[in-house]
């Protein structure tokens, strides 16, 4: 039983074979499949090789079919691991998710980017991006006045 | 993004780099408290709260239980503040807007009202308003007139209004929701015509919940006609307002049809409709039915009744509440077969008998799992003897004569597993319930041993039991060691590989007869 498989080439001239079925979770690649321009393999200009090879594994995982069924439990597990990411990376795939365009990484990606600002003060927040505050105390102010309610 | 440059200079800002949009999903799973708060964190990020298309308010999260009447009435004047002001922004950024939730507690719901058509001019697809009472519903309601921009707009795929002093829908206009697919209202006001019209201006509705409804005196002549036909609904709950029976509301003559055929599951509590005139649910699985009767509808008219009950009796499940179970008992010469049902759940009552049981029971043939909420009924005891059909009953006899027929059933029965929830809770005495019409007096006798009576009968006459499992809710370890042995000593099982087991607060006990 053998599947159709397509070529993915990551910015930095890497190839990877891929079951069509798996690369198409990507709306990007279907819609390059249903055209029929696949032929040589596609080039993703804006995804490396190494985050290339994070979103094969996600879509790996997330090609379920009957004859390996798996719980939602055990999927959760998953994705925790699999985000157990430095930030760099976490963003890349970010970008190349939605480059992509699939849905189901997209929003794990962010909502993992979003749990590390919940509950955090500003500061904190600053602190863990590397953000630099560019406003003056006057400014800060001002903004914090304006929106009163979200800083009580 | 280009080449990556050799960070030299210390960790990098990435997440200021991403494109708006980026961030602003990455913010849309936030709460709108948290993610406004990034406004401060640089120049970059101040304009975002412009563009979060993922709007949700939730002040009552934030209620500390300690803070005084004042501190709670600035909160709230500083909440709505902010959602004024974050709409105001993004209305004039020419933003889109996906959703927008607001929960709150204690403020003016006409404020609240007045932000339905500006975000409704936006083109939003799912609104949640939700402004709980924290005291129960007030008897001086207002019932807010839900703006009319609602009933006609092209883009709302899911609506959820409950709101503390009630709602109210009254359009003049035609409904066109040609998108709507969830629809919930808890607290509502209509008449039976604004209802109809509601559900024909919704051709793709899946979802509809419809609670604490209370329906509205309207100018049109009884009987009212109330057809819930809507071919894409999935689930439908409707629950008339709890208080109906006592409530100074409007009890129109109802003629009810329901013509769902790709219903799956099915919630109504209502007062019997006057007349049940077209009852089909075809894919109908779980339904959860509270029945009752009002003290103007005829008392024996059983076809009625019957017609809903076999509308249903291809389900899986099914959940009965104590006033159901008694209507249930008025028409059991009647009663459909369930031969689908696996599950059945069964609320019991001070107030309710169980003579519906037997043949409820002898109808369900493929029955696998029974579950009561707690294991009351009432003994009556009449004081004279009268008439043929109401013959004079001690509490004895009228028990004995239940007992022997659930008993012919228990026998037959397919049911595996029994649990039961609430175990020794012996009920509220001072509950709230309706004497029974011929009944002289009545005499409540509950303790622990009649439930354990009860569980004894269960395990010694039913043949396929493999589990019963108490839920006894107390922390008096004695008491449920106290039961425990008394299920223990049992001789008599009609089924020797049951297991029993008692889950109390602090214990987990089990045992098996062999």
């Amino acid at each position: 039983m053998s599947s159709k498989m397509i070529v993915l080439m990551s910015s930095d001239g890497q190839s990877f074979e891929v079951e069509e079925a798996v690369a198409i979770q990507s709306q990007t690649i279907a819609h390059m499949v249903e055209d029929d321009c696949v032929a040589d393999g596609i080039p993703l200009a804006n995804v490396e090789s190494k985050i290339l090879v994070k979103v094969i594994e996600y879509c790996k995982k997330y090609h379920v079919d009957e004859a390996n069924p798996i719980s939602e439990e055990d999927l959760n597990k998953w994705d925790e691991k699999f985000m157990d990411l430095e930030q760099s990376t976490i963003f890349e795939l970010i970008l190349a998710a939605n480059y992509l365009n699939i849905k189901s990484l997209f929003d794990l990606t962010c909502q993992t980017v979003a749990d590390m600002i919940k509950g955090k003060t500003p500061e904190e927040i600053r602190s863990t991006f590397n953000i630099e505050n560019d406003f003056t105390p006057e400014e800060e102010e001002a903004v914090r006045k304006e929106n009163q309610w979200a800083f009580e | 993004m280009g080449s990556k440059k050799k960070c030299f200079d210390g960790p990098r800002d990435i997440i200021s780099g991403l494109p708006d949009a980026l961030i602003c999903h990455i913010l849309s799973f936030l709460p709108t408290k948290e993610a406004a708060s990034t406004t401060v964190l640089a120049k970059r990020w101040k304009p975002l709260l412009a563009f979060m298309p993922n709007l949700d308010f939730d002040e009552s999260f934030y209620f500390d239980p300690l803070m005084t009447c004042e501190e709670r009435r600035k909160g709230s004047e500083s909440f709505m503040l902010f959602v004024g002001s974050v709409l105001t922004l993004q209305a004039e950024a020419n933003a889109t807007l996906n959703r927008f939730y607001v929960k709150c507690e204690g403020v003016d719901q006409n404020s609240v009202l007045e932000w339905i058509p500006k975000v409704l001019k936006r083109g939003v697809l799912d609104i949640d308003l939700h402004i709980p009472s924290s005291r129960g519903f007030g008897s001086n309601s207002t019932f807010y007139p839900l703006p009319s921009e609602i009933f006609v707009s092209k883009t709302l795929v899911r609506l959820k209004i409950q709101f503390q002093d009630g709602v109210n829908v009254n359009v003049e206009c035609d409904v066109s929701l040609p998108m709507l697919k969830t629809l919930h209202l808890d607290y509502v006001k209509m008449d039976t015509r604004m209802f109809q019209k509601l559900l024909s201006g919704c051709h793709m509705l899946k979802e509809l919940l419809l609670m604490n409804l209370i329906w509205e005196e309207s100018s049109e002549p009884e009987p009212c006609y109330v057809t819930v036909s809507v071919p894409t609904l999935k689930i439908l709950k409707f629950s008339r307002f709890e208080n109906f029976v006592k409530a100074k509301d409007f009890k129109p003559i109802v003629l009810w049809s329901f013509d769902i055929p790709n219903l799956v599951y099915l919630e109504y509590l209502d007062t019997i409709a006057d007349k049940y005139q077209h009852v089909r649910f075809d894919s109908l699985v779980e339904a959860r039915l509270g029945l009752c009767k009002t003290s103007k509808q005829i008392k024996n008219d059983n076809n009625n009744v019957t017609k809903l009950f076999m509308g249903i009796c291809n389900v899986k499940i099914l959940y009965l509440t104590e006033d159901a179970l008694k209507v249930l008992g008025c028409c059991r010469e009647t009663m459909p077969v369930f031969e689908n049902l696996i599950q059945l759940t069964i609320k019991t009552g001070l107030h309710v008998g169980w003579k519906s049981l037997p043949p409820l029971l002898k109808n369900c043939p493929n029955l696998q799992t029974l579950v009561f909420e707690g294991l009351n009924h009432i003994y009556r005891k009449r004081r004279s003897c009268g008439d043929e059909n109401r013959p004079c009953m001690c509490k004895n006899l009228d028990n004995m004569r239940v007992k022997k027929d659930i008993d012919a059933c228990l026998s037959s029965s397919s049911v595996k597993v029994i649990k039961i929830l609430n175990f020794g809770d012996t009920g509220d005495f001072c509950q709230f319930w309706e004497i029974e019409e011929d009944c002289e007096f009545w005499e409540i006798v509950e303790d622990v041993a009649d439930h354990i009576k009860q569980v004894k009968q269960f395990l010694e006459t039913m043949p396929d039991l493999e589990q019963v499992t108490l839920y006894y809710n107390t922390p008096q370890d004695e008491d449920v060691m106290k039961v425990f042995k008394k299920l223990k000593k049992l001789r008599r099982v009609a089924s020797a590989k049951c297991e029993v087991q008692i889950i109390s607060d602090n214990l987990n006990l089990s045992f098996t007869f062999r």
